[in-house]
């Protein structure tokens, strides 16, 4: 059994336009993966592809007017609640965690370091105050932050963003969680600092069994710190499989166009084109999502796509993948 | 000798801070930029590339130090004589949303620099305009909207179309697509390539992104802390970085490939407050390799020997270098 299964999750969001009409905004179409226990998974896709929705659906958050007309998520084979708040409150903040994208405003800025990581514990069961300050320390330690005892001490904006990413890394992992979704964990950092704070992360996963989602839209952190990759498009999952694999045989026209975008392949092929804008969630087309912007496009695209498996644990969904290369 | 295009020599730029106390962003900067030359600055946060960017742009003062363009020193020249040459000297900032007027139309915010820098009348504007747009491959009928109605990598295209307007000579490029998604991004640089190749304008590429920089520029320039620690060909830098700093740098790159074997080299702690910096290498607190003589005073640049027909020297503000001790260990990369 799968630690998480997303079955065909639509995600629509509702609302009334200026003009007084309701419109619906399909941000979901029918997203379906799963995680196994001690997988890294990365989640890919350009603005707007719904991978942080797809976080939000997974930690119980979503709001009106966001709505679920159908699908679910099952952890550890239970369901869970995708609206009511109240009902995945126990698996969320414990079981399943976030490491959210802006590490100077997700932290209380008026709470010191030390108190937020033990009010997290004590929010989920630990009744020791003692016992959740030990364990605050441990957690700054093991995320390499000098001098953890002091630290504890440190107002939010005394701390460097590497640094604040370093504390939110901690708190997401404090409660030893089963599912750790990190949602772009380092936008905005500096490239040395990025790479000793997914490495401060990704072992910390492996050393605990955990299993972990890492949003994001860079193919370089999917390659180094991912066992399998989704890539979303439109709120559709287009493509799923091993990293090395998704790298080595693209099936997908939208996979393989991102991999030829980045630098190296423009310096290796020349560039090729695929750019054009997503489409209008308020208007999505028939069939494939992809169509309009995909070269390979035909009448048949305009139809219901199939699922086509390459393999066991290789799959992308297109009417003409890449059969071989 | 021809001059270069442009040549900053010992370029310094200070910003009061708390406490009467100065940051000093750029320290003693010199660099030259040819003509037709693309040339990539990279840098953390705080190393000063984009004061540098403003700095060569004219549109911040400078603290000491000077800027020659065409051979001409254009440091302190008055902003009335200044005018003419801002139509050789053209910059794209980052933010695209931010860089354009919300209540022109795109095709008026394109024709504005066609106003300041050029005599045509209306009519020809409007033809110039529409060439323009063709030029940066944006679609007529954004011409008539809104800088809202426009996607990030369209803006991008606008701004960049405004920048090439007055046909320059040097184009000063400020992270023109991190806020861009991956192939909107491939796009641009597309565009720039092909403008390069078109016009022969000489870019200023700065960026936090080693693959892009490696696939648009000539010679590369690493800033530390407002000081240039190496510079040379971009291939010769990519194939053997010789600063510590740089080799740091390089090694946290994560190529978009999973083949590729990381080799992480780290700094000790983090990157020190620019207020009131240590004399001596500017690295030496995060050095494995500093020794006592590295915090007393800047090192003077060696030159590392390349590849023969390299045109351009390679040379590190290193003390490690001339002894060949400069060479960080890699530990391989395991997860």
């Amino acid at each position: 059994m799968s630690l998480l299964t997303v079955d065909d999750l639509h995600v629509h969001f509702i609302a009334r336009g200026l003009d007084n009409q309701l419109r619906t905004a399909k941000a979901l179409n029918g997203v379906s993966f799963n995680v196994e226990k001690g997988q890294v998974l990365g989640l890919v896709g350009e603005t707007g592809a719904g991978k942080s929705l797809t976080a939000l659906a997974l930690l119980g958050l979503l709001r009106p007017p966001a709505k679920v007309v159908q699908g679910q998520i099952r952890f550890k084979g239970q369901p869970l609640g995708l609206l009511d708040g109240h009902a995945s409150q126990g698996m969320r903040g414990k079981s399943i965690t976030l490491i959210p994208q802006s590490p100077k405003t997700s932290l209380d800025p008026t709470t010191r370091i030390g108190e937020q990581l033990i009010r997290m514990q004590r929010e989920h069961g630990e009744t020791s105050h003692a016992a959740a300050h030990a364990r605050a320390l441990e957690m700054l330690a093991s995320v390499q932050i000098p001098d953890p005892a002091q630290r504890m001490q440190a107002w939010p904006h005394e701390l460097s963003g590497g640094m604040a990413q370093r504390v939110l890394i901690a708190a997401g992992l404090i409660n030893s969680p089963e599912l750790v979704i990190a949602d772009e964990p380092t936008t905005g950092l500096d490239l040395t600092v990025q790479a000793e704070v997914l490495d401060i992360f990704k072992r910390l996963v492996r050393a605990n069994g955990m299993s972990a989602i890492i949003i994001t839209h860079d193919l370089g952190i999917v390659a180094h710190y991912c066992d399998r990759m989704a890539v979303m498009f439109a709120g559709t999952i287009i493509e799923e499989g091993p990293v090395g694999k998704v790298f080595e045989e693209q099936k997908h026209p939208y996979t393989q166009s991102l991999i030829a975008s980045t630098p190296k392949q423009i310096a290796l092929r020349g560039f090729v084109g695929g750019v054009g804008t997503p489409p209008n969630l308020y208007d999505l087309p028939q069939g494939c999502v992809y169509k309009d912007r995909c070269s390979k496009a035909q009448s048949a695209c305009s139809t219901p796509v199939p699922l086509v498996r390459f393999g066991p644990d290789h799959q992308a969904r297109c009417h003409h993948p890449d059969h071989g290369r | 000798m021809i001059p270069p295009l442009i040549e900053l020599k010992a370029l310094v730029k200070k910003f009061p801070a708390q406490g009467g106390k100065d940051v000093t962003a750029v320290d003693g900067v010199s660099l030259a930029i040819h003509a037709g030359e693309s040339v990539g600055l990279v840098g953390e946060s705080g190393s000063g590339k984009s004061t540098l960017g403003l700095l060569m742009t004219r549109l911040l003062p400078v603290s000491d130090g000077h800027i020659f363009f065409d051979g001409a020193d254009i440091t302190h020249l008055p902003d009335g004589q200044m005018r003419p040459l801002r139509s050789d000297i053209q910059i794209v900032f980052q933010d695209p949303w931010g860089a354009l007027n919300p209540r022109m139309t795109v095709g008026r915010s394109m024709a504005e620099p066609l106003l300041l820098h050029t005599t045509m009348t209306a009519t020809q504007r409007q033809q110039a305009v529409k060439a323009l747009a063709d030029q940066v491959h944006l679609p007529q009928a954004t011409l008539s909207r809104f800088p809202h109605e426009l996607s990030g990598g369209q803006l991008q295209r606008v701004s960049i179309a405004r920048a090439i307007a007055s046909k320059p000579r040097l184009l000063v490029l400020d992270e023109p697509t991190s806020s861009l998604d991956l192939s909107v991004r491939a796009g641009i640089l597309d565009l720039l390539n092909g403008i390069r190749k078109d016009t022969g304008v000489a870019l200023l590429l700065i960026s936090h992104d080693l693959e892009t920089v490696e696939l648009m520029t000539d010679r590369l320039v690493v800033l530390y802390l407002g000081k240039v620690v190496e510079e040379g060909p971009t291939q010769s830098i990519f194939a053997q970085p010789a600063h510590p700093y740089t080799q740091t740098l390089m090694s946290a790159n994560l190529p978009p490939d999973p083949r590729v074997k990381l080799h992480r080299l780290t700094a000790f702690g983090e990157i020190p407050s620019p207020i009131n910096l240590p004399p001596g290498c500017l690295f030496s607190s995060r050095c494995p390799l500093s020794r006592p003589e590295c915090t007393e005073k800047f090192p003077a640049y060696s030159e590392i020997q390349g590849q023969d027909d390299m045109p351009d020297q390679h040379l590190v503000a290193c003390n490690r270098v001339p002894d060949a001790s400069n060479w960080l260990t890699a530990a391989p990369h395991t997860h």
